[in-house]
């Protein structure tokens, strides 16, 4: 068989992306997608920002099938029967949009037949299974018993990558993946633009804490789309298996708060779906080549829960593209050609961008997610039930919100050792606020 | 130990899929026999594994696999292997 300069595997936005590019510059290009259509085995959590998108088609706006312009963003806290919200309008946005809300299954559909009207090769139903190698390089995939030969093969295959893992670019952190699970309800869309307070063809999106996955360190998502609503629930897969928790279970607790039934009254179940999300990227880039192969997306873990996925998938496909173009000018395509890769990848800001969310990761995965609870409940205290005291007019004193805040938000993070003398430190620093308040209030009237 | 099912079937409705007569899930069902926690039976969102007692084994459904691969990490055991399923086969998101 005829040997291809680029065989990229998965036809997700990086996929696809990626080809684009190779496309661009003359390069001879298989994309190959595993489900019926590109965007069938793929699920969305989040808004799509176009910036990356609009890079590389420009006219994006006349042709991709997005469906409400997002807005209006927010995030907001729940506990049993309470919730707290913040929110996020943005005129300048919704006249001048960049971020929106789509299906991916529409959207990945129509991205991979941009692929293949820059001249791709765009084959469905064919799920790689192996890699080809020759004295331990590779050469090809394998799809079943036939085989596919290439110059460069690109691993835009998803977390669970059969590229990554074959070439022996994968380490799983298990700690970092989290499971979502979503549900798209029918809702006609000027009910939708009616309960969510938005203007036509406005979409929102907002991301929550607490209830009913802040035992187990999970979040959620509702967003709108023309006409439907779909609610999302995460959580890392390792505090799942330590709780023994049914995340499907918590999705009906989910839908019983009253913040997020409001919304659902009368909608109708359209689809349920679920994927697995790495949590704060794969850090080391030296990982993302090897002889003969680059990976994207998912695959170089270029997505996090607190990142989308899509524009850096995007991005890291185009780069990847730059990178076989630049090996093909030397006429190699070994570990060391394709290592290019790396430097052009920092001439984007996604090493930052892995960098962060690494961090934040760390963050979330040693301590936050494990004291989720209280966090939740110290939100709620801080803001409610400090008003409730400092509207206490019996109560000549202001309300101690530094012990409040210390209590609720910082003890938790505090070593054991420290807690009691910080403590003891706070309650003497509030003692002397509350004196210099006094004070203070004593002069002025 | 974790049985709600009931729940899942009415989403699984919902859903589309291309069912293969070749199966994606492999269980080696004696290494399960050893294991009391069972993540597998809780975790997946489609609650497909369940607990056989009749058979003393653990019973799954391939065929309504969401394919999040959550079950592949979540085993310690090693008794789940999950792959893709064969091209085209499997589930196949329209809303996704």
């Amino acid at each position: 068989m005829d040997k291809v300069g680029c065989i990229v595997v998965g036809a997700g936005p990086a996929g696809a992306a990626c080809a684009i590019g190779l496309a661009r510059k003359g390069i001879e290009t298989v994309l190959v997608e595993r489900g019926q259509y590109a965007g069938a085995k793929n699920v969305a959590s989040f808004i799509l920002f176009a910036d990356i998108l609009e890079r590389i088609i420009p006219n994006y706006r006349d042709e991709a099938p997005l469906e409400r312009i997002a807005s209006d963003t927010g995030f907001f806290a729940l506990r049993d029967g309470d919730f707290m919200e913040f929110r996020a309008k943005s005129t300048n946005y919704y006249e001048k949009p960049t971020m929106y809300t789509a299906y991916r299954s529409e959207f990945d559909r129509w991205f991979a037949g941009k692929a293949q009207e820059e001249g791709v090769e765009f084959v469905n139903g064919m799920l790689v299974t192996g890699l080809l190698k020759e004295n331990g390089r590779v050469v090809g995939v394998k799809v079943g018993d036939d085989e596919l030969l290439a110059n460069v093969v690109i691993g835009a295959d998803g977390l669970h990558s059969v590229v990554a893992r074959e070439s022996g670019l994968y380490t799983d952190d298990t700690s970092r993946y989290m499971l979502g699970i979503k549900e798209v309800h029918d809702l006609p869309s000027e009910e939708i633009e009616s309960r969510f307070q938005l203007r036509k063809g406005e979409g929102c999106i907002r991301d929550g804490w607490g209830y009913p996955v802040s035992d187990i360190g999970g979040l959620s998502t509702i967003y709108t789309l023309n006409d439907s609503i779909t609610i999302v629930l995460f959580a890392p897969i390792d505090t799942m298996k330590e709780h023994g928790v049914s995340l499907r279970d918590r999705l009906e607790d989910y839908k019983a708060h009253p913040y997020i039934k409001k919304y659902l009254e009368g909608a109708k179940l359209r689809e349920y779906e679920a994927h697995l999300i790495p949590e704060g990227g794969r850090l080391k880039l030296d990982q993302m080549y090897t002889d003969g192969v680059l990976l994207c997306g998912e695959a170089g873990g270029f997505n996090s829960s607190m990142w989308v996925g899509v524009p850096p998938g995007m991005l890291s496909g185009l780069t990847a593209a730059e990178a076989v173009a630049r090996a093909k000018k030397r006429g190699r395509y070994d570990a060391e050609a394709l290592s290019v890769y790396k430097e052009l990848l920092f001439e984007t800001n996604l090493p930052r961008m892995l960098f962060n969310a690494r961090k934040f990761s760390d963050w979330f995965v040693t301590s936050a997610r494990r004291n989720m609870e209280g966090f939740t409940e110290g939100m709620f205290d801080t803001f409610i039930e400090y008003v409730m005291e400092e509207v206490n007019f019996t109560d000549p004193k202001p309300a101690p919100l530094m012990q409040h805040a210390y209590e609720n938000l910082v003890e938790p993070y505090l070593p054991k050792f420290l807690r009691k003398p910080a403590a003891l430190l706070v309650k003497l620093l509030e003692k002397a606020e509350t004196w210099n308040k006094m004070r203070k209030i004593r002069g002025a009237v | 130990m974790y049985t709600g099912k009931a729940d899942a079937d009415e989403k699984l409705a919902k859903v589309k899929f291309e069912i293969d007569k070749e199966a994606h899930i492999t269980i080696e069902k004696a290494r399960c026999l050893a294991c009391r926690e069972k993540p597998c039976i809780p975790a997946c969102p489609a609650g497909n594994y369940t607990w056989n007692d009749e058979k003393n084994e653990l019973g799954y459904n391939y065929e309504g696999c969401l394919e999040c691969g959550t079950c592949r990490f979540i085993c310690d055991r090693e008794a789940i292997s999950w792959s893709f399923p064969r091209g085209g086969f499997g589930v196949v998101y329209r809303w996704g």
